[in-house]
């Protein structure tokens, strides 16, 4: 195939095509109601950010007046959880980010892009969905680990472990839930996108 | 700055709703579309630098807003039946006979055009806003000698359906 540019000669009837096309009817843009949806989402996305720091400061809090009371494994295993926490709430905060972003890329680099983001949301998705189960093991291991390095005595184990345990069985399966529809949903939107990217009888013929 | 952006905007309406409708055939979902492409080309007009020209940068952004549409709305259904306005009739009076076989010529149109993938629909919606060869290469992210290719085997297709309307 040539890589000149080539010729496009206008027939009347893809004119009659053009014309055709440009009468459709169309609802006109209402300038207003995107500025106000804009002010909305600038809002919403502004308290996500605040609830989102408050989440980071309420695990630093915990971390900072418990830091003298537990030995050094203690530490070691809050810093942990407070590290994946800061971690899950920076990816929300990237998700949303790119959930209002616009690209005047070529279409053909955008798809590219796109499916590789969901491909990323899919994994992040499903290492969520596993972490909240990992969880429950954190925080087994984390009292077991206490008693066993005399940071607390046998009685206090049992007792914070099991609130800590029923607290979690509380919260998992909802999250659980969430990040397996979430799963779920990116996956179903890159099987919608590469259908619709798919070759249809107009290609073949 | 903000009524120059406002200008362009009420300026390529018609353009925006017709990116909007060859993308999606549901009426609700469609406006919520068109929504999305003028906030996502109201918000990219402030880095406009004129490397290109100013239609091709909103065709470009208003595309790949679309494109995100397609994979998103895969939770509903791709047919009619989520919602039974498909097009916004009730606002216009066909009053001729020859208005309404227009309105039905427009509608195979539309229906054949959402048939396509996604990028011959882009191909064939740009060429018939009446973009160059060289606008569409650029706006969809593909060769030139592509476009022609392309665009001549899907009007095929699509002057073949509108045929059997007439």
């Amino acid at each position: 195939m040539s890589d000149k540019p080539l010729e496009h000669e206008i027939d009347d009837s893809e004119l009659t095509l053009n014309s055709l096309w440009q009468q459709q009817q169309t609802e006109p843009v209402m300038v207003d109601a995107i500025k106000r949806k804009w002010l909305k989402i600038k809002f919403k996305q502004r308290m996500y950010f605040v609830i989102d720091i408050l989440g980071v400061l309420f695990m630093l809090t915990i971390f900072y007046f418990s830091i003298d009371k537990v030995g050094l494994f203690g530490k070691t295993w809050m810093a942990i959880l407070t590290l994946t926490a800061g971690a899950t709430t920076a990816y929300f905060s990237y998700l949303r980010r790119f959930a209002l972003s616009w690209s005047d890329v070529g279409t053909d680099s955008y798809i590219e892009q796109l499916k590789k983001q969901l491909m990323s949301n899919i994994r992040i998705a499903k290492l969520n969905r596993d972490m909240s189960l990992w969880m429950i093991l954190a925080i087994a291991i984390f009292y077991v680990g206490m008693f066993y390095f005399d940071d607390v005595i046998l009685e206090t184990a049992l007792r914070k472990g099991l609130i800590s345990l029923a607290i979690l069985a509380v919260l998992t399966p909802p999250f659980w839930l969430w990040a397996n529809r979430r799963a779920n949903r990116f996956s179903q939107e890159l099987a919608s996108l590469e259908q619709s990217l798919l070759a249809t009888d107009v290609e073949q013929k | 700055m903000s009524q120059d952006f406002n200008q362009i905007l009420q300026q390529y309406s018609g353009l925006l709703g017709r990116v909007a409708a060859s993308y999606e055939a549901n009426h609700h979902l469609r406006q919520e579309l068109l929504q999305e492409i003028s906030l996502a080309v109201w918000q990219s007009l402030s880095t406009f630098k004129g490397d290109s020209s100013l239609i091709t940068y909103i065709l470009r952004v208003a595309h790949n807003k679309a494109v995100s549409h397609v994979a998103y709305h895969a939770k509903y259904p791709r047919n009619d039946s989520y919602c039974e306005i498909t097009h916004a009739s009730e606002s216009q009076t066909l009053n001729s006979e020859s208005q309404m076989q227009q309105q039905q010529q427009i509608n195979t149109l539309l229906a054949e055009v959402r048939k396509l993938p996604i990028q011959t629909r882009q191909i064939v919606t740009l060429s018939m806003e009446g973009l160059s060869y060289q606008d569409i290469a650029e706006v969809c992210g593909i060769q030139l000698s592509n476009v022609g290719v392309i665009l001549n085997r899907s009007k095929k297709v699509i002057m073949e359906a509108m045929a059997h309307v007439r």
